[in-house]
């Protein structure tokens, strides 16, 4: 089945693609728990580390994306 | 329910104690032994044994021209070879080729499991299965990373992309650890467990579902329980191809992280 068939590479961009997700996801979470932890230890009101930290982690993660796959 | 159900099993609404497999040797129940023989780890040696005993029959008179159980076992091993381990790993993946070839087998036949009838589930419809398999592939492309480039070099081109400026490493490097070292194992685990246990709980849902409705006392609600288990035998259809699906996944992700651990740059 698998052995007649010619070489090929089919999800070259697929790879690109999980660790692009990947990424994003890491920097939401890497940056969204540093600010919730800094929430939780300053005692800062309404979330409002967590809510930068978020948006601190997508704009680094895609900033990243584009570095490295740009 | 009009009545009370007569012929459901005892335990009908099933529930998380369902999960809680009992030992099968009893003196051993409670004891820390407890975990060590029951309906999932038994599975287990099953599936090893399975894999182990075929692939030794078909190759211990093997022919030029292929029986059909040769034929099996050598497309099966000659697909992770050169779909996954060539064509993700490129020339360097022939070596990786047997451990890819037995984790695609081992957890296609472990989530097999989960429609072969008095089985019914899957052992990796357990975290703790996932979980070490996860562990493996994570251990091996960080080893396989360190014994190409060094310890020094594996993290630093891993940790800090080149080509940006130093102070946005401060931003970067967290969710580079975080989507390098801690996220691959955990989604590589996760994915795998969820879709065994969410396919376990559609057949549950719509098997149990259809007994239930055919214990009803309203006679159109009895009707319509065939419709429920007719979505049953659909969705074990269904879960056919997600058995598939998973363990071929599994084995690609693990071949594309190993090729990640040895590429030279980004």
């Amino acid at each position: 089945m698998a052995d007649k068939q010619p070489p090929q590479r089919p999800d070259s961009g697929a790879n690109a693609g999980w660790t692009a997700l990947g990424t994003l996801l890491g920097g939401v979470i890497a940056w969204g728990g540093i600010g919730y932890a800094l929430d939780r230890w300053l005692d800062i009101p309404r979330h409002l580390g967590l809510l930068v930290g978020m948006i601190v982690g997508i704009c680094a993660a895609l900033y990243l994306v584009v570095k490295r796959f740009g | 329910m009009g009545q009370q159900p007569t012929f459901l099993a005892e335990g009908f609404p099933p529930g998380v104690k369902d999960f809680d497999f009992q030992s099968w040797i009893p003196s051993l129940r409670g004891s820390e032994w407890g975990l060590a023989f029951t309906k999932i780890t038994f599975m287990v040696w099953l599936a090893v044994a399975v894999i182990i005993v075929y692939f030794l029959v078909s190759y211990r008179n093997p022919k030029v021209v292929p029986t059909k159980k040769q034929w099996l076992a050598e497309s099966l091993y000659g697909f992770v070879r050169n779909s996954v381990a060539k064509d993700v790993i490129g020339h360097e993946g022939v070596r990786f080729a047997p451990y890819l070839a037995t984790l695609f087998c081992f957890v296609a036949m472990t989530n097999a499991f989960a429609i072969i009838p008095f089985f019914q589930i899957s052992p990796n419809a357990h975290i703790a299965f996932p979980v070490v398999l996860g562990v493996i592939s994570y251990v091996l492309f960080i080893v396989v990373g360190i014994r190409k480039h060094g310890f020094v070099k594996y993290f630093k081109t891993n940790l800090f992309v080149p080509g940006i400026p130093w102070p946005i490493y401060f931003l970067v490097t967290p969710i580079e650890l975080i989507s390098t070292f801690i996220m691959r194992p955990v989604t590589l685990a996760v994915r795998l467990f969820a879709n065994m246990f969410a396919g376990h709980l559609m057949l549950l849902v719509f098997t149990l579902g259809g007994v239930a409705m055919l214990n009803s006392s309203n006679i159109f609600i009895q009707g319509l329980s065939v419709t429920s288990f007719l979505m049953a035998i659909v969705m074990t259809f269904f879960e056919l191809m997600v058995i598939v699906l998973q363990a071929y996944v599994l084995t690609m992700l693990t071949a594309s992280y190993v090729q990640g651990a040895l590429a030279d740059e980004h």
